[in-house]
């Protein structure tokens, strides 16, 4: 290294128009060993970074050229104090979330923006994965925490209950069972059902819906909620999807709920920490932005 | 709480905390690392542990039988990779500065060389060395000395007469002083001229002007009388109005030699022996000038060698860097 911390402090002083004894005053050293420290500089660089000028020497163009980008490195070294002051308050970092899709793509993106807002230092990573694939990608580690629907967990976590979200049946506005004002199991038996149904757990929920009598005469099997929404916007069947990933097409009245008289399943959707690992003092905060903007218990 | 002592420039961390966070994020072994900057793996740990200490962060922790990054780590590593990138920066500059690849070269100039002679060759020099950096200020010469040193430039390209005692100086080149008309002008047509015939002539210069005054002291000791005098600063204006037809007009040739060229102007063929302005390259003596700011004195010399008269009645005096 050619320059060390103190050569570059003592330049960019001199820059500042110190002179040599008062560089010396400021970092408590001899006003012969700022001479020391700037001739060894010298000479490993092989540049003159100082010239006589009077009785008092003065910084060389080069001398000057280096103090000036000396100076941003010195900055940027200080700039790390107060970032690791930032890292222990929580205020600066990165934060690596995984989500399974409804979460991902309908419940997190507002809040954590506005977290982003209120945390300009802060980068988030928001991973979005199916069921099936999010937790083995959880287990091997990296993400501070994932958020999922409440599942029955076979490792060691911390579970957070963040809030409920009903699973709903749904049509197109203007189809005849969205004039329906009650609908019971048997109502369903000739029409389509289109999901999610690759997806392991929304499996074990049209398992739930069978075991409750509910039947349909044919499903469609989407990867997405938007096809899943889309399919059913163009009159194709009955959608089954969280009430988050249709709460905007509901409240526009392009999609509507259907009503059925037996209670659907209700699902609540969870932060999962794993035990073997501390959460950071960012991590903690943004799950309690999460846990404070999705109050448990509040209806979707 | 952080406590600052213990690391470089009163900060929590040091360089070498800073190399071995990085070296942690890129995947390296502490092995690795510790091969890098000649240090035991057992130091490398006591060094993390003590920047745990004074920033009151878990940065490393095990895994099997290794340490690695925690997440906060992971954080600070990458800041600390922007830290260092900085610092590396400092010593890239530091290599183009010795290399003469890089720095700011700072000229001043009067007004013709400033503006007729420079220019071009700052343009060539920095095609050469595309990430130089070249100030070229422009001043008329009754301020010029003021801002030679207050913008602490490196050279002055001036005329020599005149120059203030305590700085050296190289002779660069002679320009010759011309006399010059419209084409369509009567004396445009004269095959031969003394200075005396000009008496009965409106002569346009920048009379004004400390060295012309000298110039202009120079050719009435030669015989030249103006009919009329008149005055005009910039050499631009001065070749206007010679080109309208009001006059002749006295001008260095390095000024006009675009206009002599295209035949906008003509030069009057004046027999008496030419006056030459001398221009120098002027420092402070004490100057360490960069090894930048000695490369474009070189080039200056070589574009200056190529283009223009030498200069004739001075012996060139070489730098000898400091």
């Amino acid at each position: 290294m050619l320059f060390t911390a103190a050569d570059l402090r003592i330049l960019a002083r001199l820059n500042d128009g110190l002179t040599q004894a008062e560089v010396g005053a400021e970092l408590r050293l001899e006003q012969a060993s700022i001479s020391r420290l700037l001739h060894a500089a010298e000479r490993r660089s092989g540049l003159q970074l100082l010239q006589p000028d009077g009785r008092r020497v003065r910084l060389t163009s080069v001398g000057r050229e280096l103090a000036e980008v000396g100076e941003r490195a010195l900055r940027q070294l200080r700039g790390l104090d107060r970032f690791a002051a930032s890292l222990r308050a929580g205020r600066a970092g990165s934060v690596r979330i995984i989500a399974s899709s409804t979460p991902g793509s309908y419940l997190l993106p507002g809040i954590v923006a506005r977290f982003l807002q209120r945390n300009p230092d802060v980068d988030v990573e928001l991973a979005v994965e199916t069921m099936s694939e999010l937790w083995e990608q959880f287990m091997s580690g990296g993400f501070d925490f994932a958020v999922t629907p409440r599942i029955a967990y076979d490792a060691d976590v911390v579970v957070t209950e963040l809030c409920d979200d009903p699973i709903v049946l749904f049509v197109a506005a203007g189809t005849a069972l969205a004039g329906r004002l009650s609908l019971g199991c048997a109502d369903f038996a000739d029409h389509m059902l289109v999901g999610k149904f690759s997806d392991s757990y929304w499996g074990q929920i049209t398992r739930e819906l069978g075991r409750r009598g509910y039947r349909f005469a044919r499903r469609i099997d989407l990867r997405s909620s938007e096809a899943v929404k889309q399919t059913v916007q163009a009159g194709l069947g009955i959608g089954l999807l969280f009430g988050s990933a249709v709460r905007e097409e509901l409240a526009e009245g392009t999609l509507v709920r259907l009503p059925v008289a037996d209670p659907l399943l209700q699902q609540r959707h969870c932060i999962v920490r794993r035990t073997d690992t501390d959460a950071t003092p960012l991590a903690q905060e943004l799950a309690a932005f999460l846990r404070d903007a999705l109050d448990p218990g509040t209806p979707s | 709480m952080i406590e600052p002592r213990g690391g470089d420039d009163g900060t929590a961390f040091t360089l070498v905390d800073l190399r071995i966070l990085a070296g942690m994020a890129s995947g390296k072994t502490q092995a690795e690392i510790g091969a890098e900057m000649h240090l035991e793996q057992p130091a490398i740990s006591k060094l993390l542990r003590a920047c745990e200490g004074r920033t009151g962060l878990a940065l490393v922790e095990p895994v099997g039988r290794r340490l690695t990054l925690t997440a906060l780590g992971r954080d600070l590593a990458a800041a600390a990779e922007r830290t260092l990138a900085a610092f590396d920066e400092v010593e890239r500059l530091a290599g183009d500065l010795l290399a003469a690849r890089r720095g700011t070269v700072r000229i001043i100039a009067s007004s013709t060389p400033g503006s007729y002679v420079l220019p071009g060759i700052v343009a060539a020099f920095l095609r050469d060395v595309p990430r130089a950096s070249i100030q070229l200020h422009i001043q008329p010469i009754s301020n010029l000395w003021a801002s030679f040193e207050a913008q602490q430039c490196d050279f002055a390209v001036v005329p020599a007469m005149g120059l203030p005692e305590q700085l050296v100086s190289e002779p660069l080149y002679d320009d010759p002083v011309v006399f010059f008309a419209s084409p369509g002008s009567p004396i445009a047509g004269r095959t031969n001229l003394a200075l005396d015939d000009l008496r009965t002539e409106t002569i346009i210069g920048k009379f004004v002007e400390s060295h012309w005054r000298m110039i202009v002291r120079e050719l009435e000791l030669r015989g030249f009388r103006a009919g009329r005098r008149v005055t005009i600063i910039p050499p631009e204006g001065v070749k206007r109005m010679v080109a309208a037809g009001a006059g002749v007009g006295i001008l260095l040739e390095s000024s006009i030699r675009r206009e002599l060229d295209r035949g906008t102007v003509v030069r009057l063929p004046i027999s008496d022996p030419s006056l030459d302005q001398l221009f120098c390259l002027a420092r402070r003596p004490n100057d360490a000038l960069s090894p930048l700011a000695l490369r474009f004195a070189a080039f200056l010399r070589a574009k200056i060698a190529a283009g223009f008269r030498p200069a004739r009645s001075h012996a060139p005096e070489e730098y000898v860097p400091t």
